[in-house]
């Protein structure tokens, strides 16, 4: 499903090099729920990003659903992130001049889909991650869970098959991410997503198929 | 999607009301600027009818008291016009040039009078003649060299002799069907004397303003023919004999002729292409068109960095419209919208305060604008549309409108391409 094969990323400004990973093989399962842990500034969401082709490795190939996809164009990749991947991050990156309904939309925007049919699909997330009496709110009119749901709900809604989540519940409290988790677990059970999720939380990646753990742009186990 | 960019533009309707109050009074002042620079480019200080390749001014000083090199005993008008006409003679003797002739410091078509009024043809009075004049400093031979027609007389030269004058062909036509106009007589009363001329040579029409219709363009040569009257600023100039290399000659011309050509008090000033010392007598004009241009470039620059800073503190919003799948195209393309249409409204807006004040101000635009002596103004026929109203605000309100949607899409464009030219995770990290 998610294959990293000899992934390396430097990152080179004119005074450093920074080799954020170094030679990554990781492979991931469909329908598995792989959490990813490591100290801070370990190359976690640089492997991430590079698995959502949101970011290019130095070398190396990434396969997705047994292809590869490193060589695919911008607009390629742009097709394939729109179909196939959902994004969860740390800062939950709303857009703040966006309603909830519009947020959650936003995948389907990209698609040839009318109107009714968007707004119908956004709905139907909006209520599965406990929302739907928020619809026309702003992203600075919710808490930070609710901010987190509506952002699950815009990765799911374009239901695509592997659902990416860079820390989280990093910004939210132990009862938010408590429901977070939650959520995120129903999404792998119900509807059979693959996720991979970095977390900084022991007791939550215990909860996962499968902990990787990282340090220095390298696994280490 | 084109509700959700109405939906944008109203949340972020602070930052856009500012911009669009902004680009609201910009196009309106742009409007006036493009105004007032605009029909310029259509003035001219060269009129039609000369053969001005090849043809360069010299311009002279003259030394005064207390200057390097003065001689006071050659500063008398007789001593001055002697000494003005050596110079000419030792332009005319140099095997690179083929000919020099005296002119004044503009050319017959440009800083000329008119009259409608009595003329006296010989002793009979004619009236309802219009006609332009121009006060001639010098000599003939400017005409040739300038490459006009002679029409009379025929297979002979104009003669150079004080209180002649020479006219135009459609003038001769009129006055004279048919005849040889020669040695003819042409008279006018002003309230304090009589004005006579004998004409001396009959040349093609020179266009000057056609659309006020004169009849024909009168060249008077004055009492003396080289009035070196201390009003008047005189100029040789040459023109260029065929095969001769013309820039190693003018590069050597403007190193050497202060000497070479230094006669009396007369020494030479400047060397360069007629046309070039032509405008150089339109400097008022061109300064004013500057600082309106100056103006314009400015208040472009506002719009241009109002755009840039509004598009580039949205920049986080397009590496998340790209990791949800957003292509480079319809993501430039959402942002292009949104000041587009800001724009579309600003634009309106500002015309039609614009128009407001031109109707209820009694303005009349349609009138060439900056103006001066030595510049042949825009016609009705070089640019009609300037004195059509809607045609003429029309046609400045589009020229304004390019000009902003220029400015504003290119600073638009240009922070988004360079936000979408990184890695998505890497605009992501900004936020
Ligand atoms: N754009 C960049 N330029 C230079 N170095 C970077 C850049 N992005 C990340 N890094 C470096 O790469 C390493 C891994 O970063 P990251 O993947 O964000 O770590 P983590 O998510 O594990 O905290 C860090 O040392 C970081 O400083
Ligand atoms: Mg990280």
């Amino acid at each position: 499903m998610i294959k990293l094969i000899e992934i390396s990323k430097i990152y080179r400004t004119s005074e450093i090099e920074t080799m954020a990973l170094d030679n990554i093989n990781l492979e991931v399962r469909e329908g598995e729920f792989v959490s990813i842990m490591g100290p801070s500034g370990c190359g976690k969401s640089t492997l991430l990003n590079i698995a959502g082709l949101l970011d290019e490795p130095s070398s190396g190939t990434v396969e997705l659903h047994g292809k590869p996809v490193s060589g695919l164009n911008a607009r390629e990749a742009a097709r394939f992130r729109n179909t196939e991947l959902g994004f969860v991050f740390q800062s939950f990156h709303l857009i703040p001049s966006l309603n909830v309904l519009d947020n959650v939309q936003m995948p389907l925007l990209y698609r040839r889909m009318g109107a009714t049919e968007r707004k119908e699909r956004a709905l139907k997330m909006i209520e599965a991650v406990g929302l739907s009496h928020r619809v026309k709110h702003f992203p600075s009119q919710l808490s930070g869970g609710q901010c987190q749901r509506v952002a699950i709900a815009r990765a799911l809604v374009g239901d695509p098959s592997i659902i990416l989540a860079d820390e989280p519940t990093g910004n939210l409290d132990s009862k938010m991410g408590a429901e977070v988790m939650e959520l995120l677990h129903e999404v792998n059970k119900q509807r059979g997503k693959t996720i991979l999720m970095v977390t900084h939380n022991e007791s939550q990646a215990k909860q996962t198929d499968r902990i990787i753990r990282m340090l220095d742009g390298r696994i280490i186990g | 999607m084109f509700k959700q960019i109405l939906k944008q533009l109203w949340f972020y309707r602070r930052g856009n009301a500012w911009l669009f109050v902004e680009m609201t009074l910009i196009a309106a002042a742009s409007w006036f600027l493009v105004n007032a620079v605009w029909p310029g480019i259509y003035r001219t200080s060269l009129p039609d009818g000369y053969e001005t390749d090849g043809v360069y001014a010299v311009s002279l000083n003259r030394l005064s008291e207390g200057q390097n090199g003065y001689r006071p005993e050659m500063d008398t008008p007789e001593q001055r016009s002697v000494d003005f006409h050596r110079i000419g003679n030792a332009l005319r003797e140099m095997p690179e040039v083929q000919d020099a002739a005296p002119v004044g410091a503009t050319l017959p078509g440009l800083n000329y009078s008119n009259y409608n009024r009595a003329i006296m043809v010989d002793t009979v009075n004619r009236y309802g003649y219009s006609y332009a004049y121009h006060i001639r400093e010098a000599g003939a031979s400017d005409l040739e060299l300038l490459g006009y027609r002679q029409v009379w007389p025929q297979g002979a030269p104009i003669e150079d002799l004080p209180n002649t004058v020479i006219i135009t062909e459609d003038l001769a036509q009129a006055l004279f069907p048919g005849e040889n106009p020669i040695g003819r007589r042409l008279s006018q009363f002003s309230t304090y004397q009589e004005y006579g001329w004998r004409i001396s040579g009959v040349i093609a029409p020179v266009k000057v303003e056609k659309d006020k219709e004169y009849r024909g363009f009168v060249m008077y040569a004055g009492p003396d023919i080289v009035a070196l009257d201390e009003g008047m600023s005189l100029v040789w100039i040459f023109r260029v004999a065929p095969g001769v290399d013309e820039e190693a000659f003018i590069q050597q011309a403007k190193k050497t002729w202060r000497e070479d050509l230094a006669f009396g008090n007369w020494r030479v000033a400047s060397v360069m292409p007629l046309e070039e010392n032509l405008e150089s007598a339109v400097t008022d004009t061109f300064m004013w068109r500057a600082l309106f241009i100056f103006l314009l470039v400015c208040i472009l620059i506002g719009v241009a960095s109002f755009a840039w800073l509004r598009t580039r503190e949205r920049r986080g919003e397009t590496g998340v419209r790209r990791a949800m799948g957003g292509s480079a195209g319809s993501i430039m393309l959402t942002q292009l919208a949104e000041v587009w249409i800001l724009f579309a409204a600003s634009l309106i807006v500002g015309l039609l305060i614009v128009l407001n004040v031109l109707i209820f101000g009694k303005i009349d635009f349609c009138a060439p604008g900056l103006s001066s002596y030595y510049v042949l103004n825009v016609t009705k026929e070089s640019l009609p549309v300037l004195f059509e109203p809607v045609l003429h605000f029309l046609a400045v309100a589009g020229i304004v409108a390019g000009l902003l949607i220029v400015v504003v899409t290119l600073s638009t464009i240009v922070p988004v391409a360079g936000a979408l030219k990184e890695s998505p995770a890497d605009v992501l990290k900004d936020e």
